[in-house]
């Protein structure tokens, strides 16, 4: 177990570490956004000057030329670096995330199918979008706004003591005593938001619940039940939501309070000074232009660190993000390694698939997979592989495919070591893409005819149903909402290994969860590819499937019983 | 914008909650102008007096009401400010019941063919995304808009009745309206088109990780993730692009008003020379423009991201005719179908010239219990859910009165019972799941139910009893358990006409006898139809159909 502050520190260093291709970036952001309390301290000054030249000193407007233009001028730099500022940001992160979004994708192609094989892909897409965007906020926002808060208030702090000491001890007094007041605030309405995690989880899934459930509850005729239990279940959610925020909005009431009753502050004590009221320290020497500028600064001074509060929940989604990802990369990946040099082998030059003496174990486990396995496959034949489930059939064919690596042993498929050269593979879940029947079938070869695809369809019994359709095998897989059934998915990913012309194809129970219809067709065509003169290696528990084999292997706790 | 209208008349509905939350906010932003006006307006008429005293002039200056008035406004600016945000942050709560709500009703009233894709866990997370776009609508835009206006309008109104000479300084803020409606133009395709690649992007790469071992395999894995990667570089850049838009929209909004402060302070200072205004209120309108700029600072965002939030209510009202009846009709009376025979002639459905059910006829009389057998394609569940009345598109006739068609849904629903293949069980407790069948059983009934289909001494074991929470799709129970549940469910219910599709899927053989003759009392006086594959999967009956 890590405690959540262990986690957050590592998050953190995680989150620096990640920091290098957009730092130049950041430090634009951040340089630009100086440059605006910059201008800002400019502008300001001009118009204090101003006042008094006029208000006190009693010049014409006219003579004052030079300190207008400069006003003005002041207004555009600030707004253009502001615009900067936003420029830059926009695109700060764009490296840091593209770097992050390669690594999890060289992370997926190491750890394989079988390294994945726990994790949902759902789970992993949303790692790969929606985490790794949160990380924007963060160095696009965040970290320039925390240089910004470092050298702004300074910058301001120093221009008001030059003036006036008095009044910069005021802004100095109460700056440190804000992030501790908002740290306070914010660890209570942390407690508080971990305490009813649960309910509040609970209740924000009851709306999709209730709406999953419609249909259910149309037939119960208590529609008007789903409604008022939204209705009730959103006021629960309201309630202790506002528990929370009553104390979360306390941090930036706590800056309100001190920007205010500094302005206020300023402005009584200048304005005192002004009259001579005040007869020690610096307030003797005010002037309307020191007092109006320093007036205009006071809530400057704290602008910047009202910005940072905004940008606070930036960082803390970053952090959640960071966690989850750190994890992820982080792990493991010894799996898998393919070959990508592609060397032609001698030994067993007459088979299709030769496996020589392996044996495999999955790090960290402490029984092997694989036992020394020696197999050869002639060209064309069919092998089935029976056993248990956890008998190391699956581990088998995923070392044939090159998900994993033999710890010792060689395997050679056509000659060439496993995943340097295309295969087709079956397994329980085929590969659809989001798009028509045709792309479907093109996947592997993309100049296939359309009646070459129309029969590979009428083997798999799929033409009817694609036929019917307005646009044929033009029109989309999943129509109005309606998916493609799992038997269905079977048959097309039979269809695309029919037009494939894979010298090898392994699968992994393909009848597996079927209904008997469907089985009969899959059987059918696994059949058609061993006349296309394919060589099969099929891991079944399926009887009529493994009778239509040449060849059964027995596979019992790793190893394979020839005969 | 016209996609806004019927959200908008939701949101209205809570007049005087938004009227109230927008006088918070408008107390918080007048706040802040008064702090910094009357400190500027201070400063400026105690230097003023301060230079007279000094060349020995003899006056008096009033500094305790102004300095009284200052720490007014220190304390109600941070007052309301926070209560500001409270209010209105409740609000966005009931404003979120209130569109939930409404889009489930609208969702209920649409035919049950369209409610399949519901079991998209993308649809639903997009539904949820657009529902928090729409309660944003009020804190996020309406009512900023509408309190900066109303702040604008009293400082040119002051400014009019002092010196309306003045009045051209103000200028640059009238600029802000134009701009911020380019800008929402310039981001509204953007933000849509990004919505839109994430939506993609997203499906792609679900397809893409699903099909891992496939494409590996096949060596095409490369190609693929590198699209992936491809493209999720274009949405960024697509994004980038709104994000840089809106920062030039509040570097301009920044320039306009700092620019109008800086010509009321020169323009303000010239009148003052001819005599036409007070050295004091110079400095106090300059700050006070300067003080309404913190409002302004929002908007921009806030229109950049207004093309998102009408693509959300865009797609909500495409997907779900919003009728104006808020009330789903219910109907209790489960006489309807008493006494009398279901008749089915040459029934039969096809979607797309695919027949999902071939024609198949026969008559159920009151009290009877029929069988349909069949393989799993053959068409079952097709027809249980015609029977059921949730497909009418179907040919041939299928009804309870000859000439007919069977009464519309709500008052069909009330006078049977249907256990559909995949049921659903609620994240909710035992207990409230079971009552949805019948809201007035008393726990004795309840236990009874249970005790039927074998689970009352599973769920006595729980901590709390019937009110024990079943988790999300009954995931605290086993399938068998929650299948079981569900049954129970259908059992209960007080009807005529009894449908049973499956009702053992994951259930074992011996507690499948047992429930069979526990179940038995349930079925008295009831029409029955039993849907499966095998007849040792069903309860006995007095005919069998077989199909496919």
């Amino acid at each position: 177990m890590t405690s959540p502050a262990a986690t957050t520190a590592a998050a953190k260093v995680w989150l620096a570490g990640r920091k290098a291709p957009g730092s130049q970036a950041i430090r634009l952001t951040a340089l630009a956004g100086t440059g605006v309390v910059l201008f800002t301290l400019v502008q300001f000054g001009c118009m204090a000057w101003l006042a008094h030249a006029l208000l006190i000193a009693g010049e014409p407007l006219a003579n004052q030329l030079p300190v207008i233009l400069g006003g003005v001028l002041a207004i555009v730099l600030r707004a253009l670096c502001q615009a900067l500022q936003g420029r830059y940001a926009a695109n700060a992160s764009d490296a840091i995330r593209n770097r992050v979004r390669q690594d999890l994708v060289r992370q997926w192609h190491q750890r394989g199918p079988v390294g994945l094989a726990g994790v949902s892909a759902g789970t992993l897409t949303t790692e790969w979008l929606d985490q790794v965007d949160a990380l924007h906020g963060y160095y696009a926002r965040f970290l320039p706004q925390l240089t910004i808060c470092m050298v702004g208030p300074l910058l301001i702090l120093l221009v008001v003591a030059s003036m006036d000491w008095l009044a910069a001890l005021f802004l100095l007094l109460s700056a440190p005593l804000i992030p501790l007041f908002m740290a306070l605030v914010g660890m209570g309405a942390e407690r508080l938001n971990q305490q009813h995690m649960e309910t509040l989880a609970r209740l924000s899934g009851l709306f999709l619940d209730r709406v999953r459930g419609i249909t259910t509850l149309q037939l119960f005729g208590a529609i008007g039940q789903g409604q008022r239990d939204i209705a009730a279940g959103t006021e629960a959610y309201r309630l202790i939501n506002l528990k929370t925020l009553r104390i979360a909005f306390l941090s930036s009431a706590v800056l309100e309070f001190f920007s205010s009753v500094a302005i206020a502050v300023v402005a009584i004590y200048v304005g005192f000074g002004l009259l001579g009221y005040i007869d020690y320290g610096p307030a003797g020497e005010l002037t309307l232009f020191t007092g109006l500028f320093i007036l205009m600064l006071a809530p400057e001074f704290f602008q910047p660190l009202r910005q940072l509060a905004q940008h606070y929940h930036d960082r803390a989604a970053a952090l959640g993000a960071a966690a989850e990802l750190e994890k992820r990369l982080d792990e493991v990946a010894v799996t898998h390694t393919i070959q990508q040099a592609v060397q032609t082998s001698t030994a067993g030059s007459g088979s299709a698939i030769v496996v020589d003496n392996v044996s495999l174990q999955y790090p960290g486990a402490t029984n092997t997979a694989l036992e020394q396995v020696c197999l050869a496959v002639p060209p064309g034949e069919m092998i089935g592989l029976s056993g248990v489930s956890g008998s190391g059939k699956s581990t088998l064919l995923a070392a044939l495919a090159g998900f994993i690596s033999p710890t010792t042993g060689q395997i050679r498929v056509m000659g060439h070591p496993p995943g340097a050269m295309p295969i087709g593979w079956l397994g329980q879940q085929p590969f659809l893409k989001h798009g028509s029947w045709a792309e479907n079938l093109q996947l592997a070869n993309a100049t296939v005819s359309e009646s070459a695809m129309l029969d590979a369809l009428r083997q798999v019994g799929l033409d009817n149903h694609v036929l019917s359709r307005r646009a044929g095998l033009q029109s989309a897989i999943s129509e109005q909402g309606q998916g493609v059934s799992g038997g269905q998915a079977r048959r097309l990913a039979m269809a695309r290994l029919l037009l494939a012309n894979y010298p090898v194809v392994l699968m992994d129970e393909p009848t597996a969860g079927l209904d008997q219809d469907t089985e009969a067709v899959i059987v059918q065509a696994i059949k058609s590819l061993k006349r296309q003169g394919c060589t099969l290696v099929i891991a079944s528990h399926h009887p009529s499937l493994l009778a239509t084999c040449d060849r059964v292997l027995r596979v019992q706790e790793g190893r394979v019983q020839h005969g | 914008m016209g996609e806004l209208t019927p959200w908008l008349r939701l949101i209205l509905r809570r007049k005087h909650r938004l009227t109230a939350g927008g006088l918070l906010m408008l107390a918080t932003l007048l706040s802040g102008i008064g702090l910094l006006a009357l400190s500027g307006w201070f400063i400026t008429a105690t230097a003023l007096a301060g230079a007279l005293l000094a060349a020995g002039y003899a006056m008096t200056l009033d500094v305790y009401v102004p300095g009284a008035g200052i720490r007014f406004f220190a304390l109600t600016r941070t007052v309301s400010r926070y209560f500001e945000r409270l209010y209105n942050h409740d609000t966005v709560l009931r404003l979120l019941a209130d569109i939930r709500v409404m889009v489930f009703a609208a969702m209920a009233r649409q035919p049950y063919r369209q409610q399949a894709k519901r079991k998209s866990a993308d649809w639903l997370s997009r539904l949820t995304g657009d529902i928090n776009a729409l309660d944003n609508l009020y804190l996020q835009w309406l009512a900023p808009s509408a309190v900066v206006l109303l702040a604008f309008s009293l400082i040119t109104l002051v400014l009019a009745s002092v010196q309306w000479q003045l009045l051209y300084a103000l200028l640059p803020l009238a600029l802000i309206p134009p701009l911020l409606f380019v800008l929402f133009k310039i981001c509204r395709k953007a933000t849509a088109d990004s919505q839109e690649g994430l939506s993609v992007l997203r499906s792609a790469a679900l397809d893409t990780l699903s099909g891992q071992a496939e494409l590996m395999a096949a060596r095409h894995w490369q190609a693929h993730t590198d699209t992936l990667v491809t493209h999720s570089h274009e949405l960024q850049e697509l994004r980038s692009r709104v994000d840089r838009n809106i920062s030039l929209g509040q570097s301009i909004t920044t320039l306009l008003v700092q620019l109008s402060a800086f010509l009321v302070l020169v323009g303000g200072l010239s009148i003052w020379q001819s005599g036409g205004l007070s050295g004091p209120l110079v400095a106090l309108f300059t700050l006070a423009v300067m003080a309404l700029g913190e409002g302004l600072a929002m908007l921009p965002q806030a229109y950049g991201q207004l093309g998102a939030t009408l693509v959300a209510a865009k797609r909500l009202n495409e997907d779900r005719p919003l009728a104006t009846a808020a009330t789903a009709i219910t109907c209790n009376d489960s006489s309807l179908f008493r006494d009398q025979t279901l008749m089915a002639e040459g029934l039969s459905l096809r979607i797309e010239a695919t027949p999902l059910l071939r024609p198949l006829s026969f008559r159920l009389a009151p009290g009877e219990r029929l069988a349909v057998l069949g393989p799993s394609g053959s068409g079952k569940s097709t027809l249980a859910d015609l029977v059921a009345g949730l497909l009418p598109d179907y040919e041939g006739t299928l009804n309870t009165l000859p000439g007919h068609a069977l009464p519309s849904q709500p008052r069909w629903a009330a006078s049977i019972s249907y256990l559909p293949q995949q049921s659903w069980l609620f994240a909710d407790t035992v207990r409230a799941n079971l009552l949805l069948a019948r809201s007035e059983a008393d726990d004795e009934a309840l236990w009874q139910v249970l005790h039927a289909v074998a689970l009352d001494k599973v769920i006595r074991r729980l901590p709390q009893g019937l009110d024990s929470f079943i988790g999300e799709q009954g995931q605290y129970l086993s399938g068998g358990e929650g299948r079981r549940l569900a049954l129970a469910r259908a059992l209960l219910r007080p009807a005529s006409l009894l449908i049973l599709d499956e009702p053992f899927t994951g259930v074992d053989e011996s507690t499948r006898a047992l429930v069979t003759e526990r179940m038995a009392p349930y079925l008295e006086s009831k029409t029955c139809l039993f849907l499966g594959h095998a007849r040792s999967h069903l309860p006995n009956t007095d005919h069998q159909l077989s199909l496919g």
